[in-house]
């Protein structure tokens, strides 16, 4: 092989690997940050208290995404072998609300968000931790939505909705979140 | 002194100092390690329950990603002055937030560990995991200053340094003081003991400062010191005692050096005699062996010393002599008694024999007999030689004797008979003349019977009776007064006791001294005879005294001679050969004669029969 070929061949590479930096390093953009609302999500189930009701159909924390699953695989390793008070911990994805049976913690995708009303109003009796990152969500009703600031990922908590939803969230995550009330 | 004595001050003084001292320190080193320990533990307690609080304040901020919210959290510690540095570390270790916040955070190490506390370097280090519901989310750390609790342990070592400087100076004080009442009256005896010591003087007595220990040690030191002066006393008094006693065994003792010393000189004297005497010398035992000799005996018999001592004496015995040898050595053993002029025969080496006499004493206490010989051999050989020459000399004497008498006889006869034929023919004087011859034969015939009388006694055989002494005397003395006519003469008998004699040659010896009596007596206008006995040296001396001519002293060698006459035949009558006759009689019994005389006062003879008597 020519020096000149062996030059053609190294330069297709280094153009190759720097394309595919580029296109990377948007998707890993993406990606981190629904990895950090994934682990955030498991983190909730450590801060809030559920009533004891809520453990009436199943003994594990059931972690529900409705919609389109925007974490990938993240939401599951997040929770993989994890408990919490003695709780295991399980994701479930649904199509629609009306799937929504026993859950504790629901994420919803932004793309609900045209039928948000209904949602919420038909999750209104259960006890179920509604988190979104939808904007205006906690003015629907909502009780968490995440939003960025300064590129980092943080909380908005409805208290209002919370108390409706019958749910206790520790003063340690309440401290760090922006508080808001519906009404 | 003073530095003898301040010795044991100091000893005190150290003792108690070094006593207060230790335990002061023992005490402030357990106290000060106690606080230091349970202040480590308080600060360690102190800094986790600090480090919970913020652990737990920390999980929210850990668990949602919230930095300021860390910092926060953190911040809060401001008021922990100690605190000069925190972290907060999430579950990955990475460094997650920092306090202060200007603080590098290579100043932080890298990794957190396991929930720990350490001490490093005037620091203590934290590190608490944070949990939220069971779940770890990540690690505190916390570093706190110790310099505070530092200063306030060496705020603590001071006091304690101080406290001990003072104890120490206080216990010195005290002591200084204190250990008076103990020293003092040590240092009394001390001193009393240097002076005894010193001076030997046992009088001092120790001076007491108290009833206590010490009291009764200072009684017991001069109680001590009285038993040692008495015994001291004791000492010299039997030291003088003893003194005297050695220059007393001294002088005994030299007085008995000198003394062994002339009795070891005498010894040698005695030996020199044993050994260079003339004699036979020689040492008898009980068993009949000869243990010791001196060397005359080799020169005398001829054997050696060897040889006497190893063989029973007795076998150098001529057979003859045997028999009374034993009898004279046992005699001696059973009674004890001297043995006088024994004599016996000893064979010679060269087989003949020699005379011994020996005059020996025993040994009462070990029975050893002590005996002296001497050699008699020669004087016994020329005693038998002149026993042969008298026997030789009287048989002469006897037959010239007896041939004497015929002629004589005849001439006397015929003399007689010419005198009676012819006595008409012869005028006076031719008379006068044979008168003579007449008188001088017959006179010559009695010599010739005294002569022949004498000759007689050497051959004669004794033999013995009881005499009765005095109705021999008796009859003697009437006989003789009648023979010689005597009428003007006194007798004076004693009772004279009886003895074993030879009757007829004992009347001769009566006869001639009784007659001889009356003879020399014959010219006293009164004349006395005494006849009487003395015992002298155990045997009976029989005397006849008269008061007749005597005899001069000068001549009595003269007196017992045959043919010897102190007077002439004109004085008194006689052929001298009577008191010839008389001491051979006597000695022929064993006995002895001797006479006593002065001129004109008489003579008196003493003669034993039965044993030699000294005569003086």
């Amino acid at each position: 092989m020519s020096v000149l070929k062996k030059i053609a061949h190294q330069s297709f590479f280094i153009f190759l690997l720097a394309c595919s930096t580029v296109f990377f390093s948007a998707q890993t953009q993406v990606a981190r940050e629904y990895q950090i609302k994934a682990v955030f999500l498991f983190n909730f189930a450590q801060f809030i208290e559920w009533p004891a009701a809520s453990f009436r159909e199943t003994d594990a924390i059931v972690i529900g995404v409705l919609g389109e699953n925007p974490f990938g695989t993240y939401l599951d390793e997040a929770v993989r072998g994890e408990e919490v008070r003695g709780h295991p911990l399980v994701v479930q994805h649904y199509r629609q609300v009306e799937d929504v049976k026993a859950c504790h913690i629901l994420f919803i995708n932004a793309t609900e968000m045209h039928q948000i009303k209904q949602v919420l109003a038909s999750l209104k009796s259960k006890s179920i931790l509604t988190v979104s990152d939808a904007t205006n969500f906690t003015k629907q009703g909502g009780i968490i939505r995440f939003f960025t600031e300064n590129k980092k990922t943080r909380i908005r908590i409805n208290l209002d909705a919370a108390k409706d939803a019958n749910l206790t969230i520790s003063s340690k995550l309440l401290r760090l979140a922006d508080i808001v009330g519906a009404k | 002194m003073l530095l003898k004595g301040t010795s044991i001050q100091r000893k005190l003084t150290r003792v108690i100092l070094l006593t207060s001292g230790a335990v002061l320190l023992l005490t402030c080193t357990s106290f000060f390690s106690y606080e230091l320990v349970t202040f480590r533990q308080t600060t360690v307690r102190q800094l986790s329950a600090i480090a919970e609080i913020i652990a737990n304040n920390s999980t929210g901020a850990l668990a949602f990603d919230s930095r300021d919210d860390a910092n926060e959290v953190l911040a809060s510690l401001k008021a922990e002055r100690h605190i000069v540095a925190a972290g907060l570390y999430d579950i990955d270790g990475n460094l997650f937030a920092k306090y202060p916040s200007d603080v590098p955070a290579n100043m932080f190490p890298n990794m957190p560990v396991e929930e720990s506390y350490r001490f490093e370097h005037s620091h203590l280090l934290g590190f608490q995991p944070v949990m939220q519901g069971g779940k770890r989310l990540g690690t505190l750390y916390l570093k706190s200053n110790m310099e505070a609790m530092y200063e306030r342990f060496q705020l603590y070592g001071g006091i304690v340094v101080l406290v001990i400087a003072l104890s120490s100076l206080l216990a010195y004080l005290l002591s200084k003081h204190l250990q008076r009442g103990i020293s003092k009256p040590i240092l009394a005896l001390a001193e009393t003991a240097k002076a005894i010591s010193d001076r030997g003087d046992y009088s001092v007595r120790a001076v007491k400062f108290g009833e206590d220990e010490l009291g009764a040690l200072t009684d017991a030191f001069n109680q001590m010191l009285t038993q040692i002066e008495e015994q001291n006393l004791e000492i010299i008094s039997f030291n003088q005692k003893l003194e005297k006693k050695v220059i007393e065994r001294t002088i005994e003792l030299e007085s008995n050096i000198i003394q062994l010393n002339e009795s070891e000189e005498q010894l040698k004297e005695y030996q020199h005699f044993f050994n260079n005497s003339n004699d036979l010398c020689l040492i008898a035992n009980v068993q009949g062996y000869f243990e010791t000799v001196n060397p005359n005996l080799e020169k005398v018999l001829g054997y050696s010393e060897k040889e006497w001592v190893e063989k029973p004496f007795i076998e150098f015995v001529h057979p003859d002599d045997m028999a009374s040898v034993i009898y004279e050595f046992q005699r001696q053993e059973t009674e004890a008694a001297m043995v006088m002029n024994f004599i016996c025969r000893f064979r010679k080496k060269e087989s003949s024999y020699a005379w011994i006499e020996w005059n020996s004493i025993p040994n009462p206490v070990t029975g050893k007999i002590y005996a002296i010989g001497r050699d008699i051999t020669e004087r016994k050989n020329t005693e038998e030689h002149l026993q042969t020459v008298n026997k030789e000399l009287e048989s002469f004497s006897y037959s010239v004797s007896h041939d004497l008498r015929a002629p004589l006889r005849s001439i006397h006869s015929y003399i007689n008979i010419l005198y009676e034929e012819y006595a008409a023919q012869f005028d006076d004087e031719a008379k006068r003349l044979i008168n003579i011859v007449i008188a001088n034969s017959r006179k010559m015939g009695q010599l010739i019977d005294d002569l022949l009388a004498f000759s007689k006694l050497g051959r004669r055989q004794l033999m013995k009776t009881i005499v009765n002494m005095n109705s021999l005397v008796e009859a003697i003395w009437e006989e003789q007064v009648r023979l010689g006519e005597r009428k003007n003469v006194e007798l004076f008998l004693s009772d004279l006791p009886d003895e074993s004699a030879d009757l007829v040659t004992l009347t001769q010896v009566w006869r001639n001294l009784i007659s001889n009596a009356l003879k020399y007596s014959s010219h006293k206008d009164h004349a006395t005879v005494e006849i009487g006995f003395v015992n002298k040296e155990g045997a009976t001396v029989y005397f006849v005294r008269d008061n007749g001519a005597g005899f001069d002293m000068k001549y009595y060698h003269k007196l017992f001679g045959v043919f010897q006459r102190l007077h002439s035949s004109k004085e008194f009558d006689g052929t001298g050969v009577g008191l010839a006759i008389v001491q051979r009689i006597v000695f022929k019994h064993g006995g002895t004669i001797w006479a006593e005389s002065k001129v004109q006062e008489g003579t008196t003879f003493y003669f034993s029969i039965s044993g030699k008597i000294s005569a003086d």
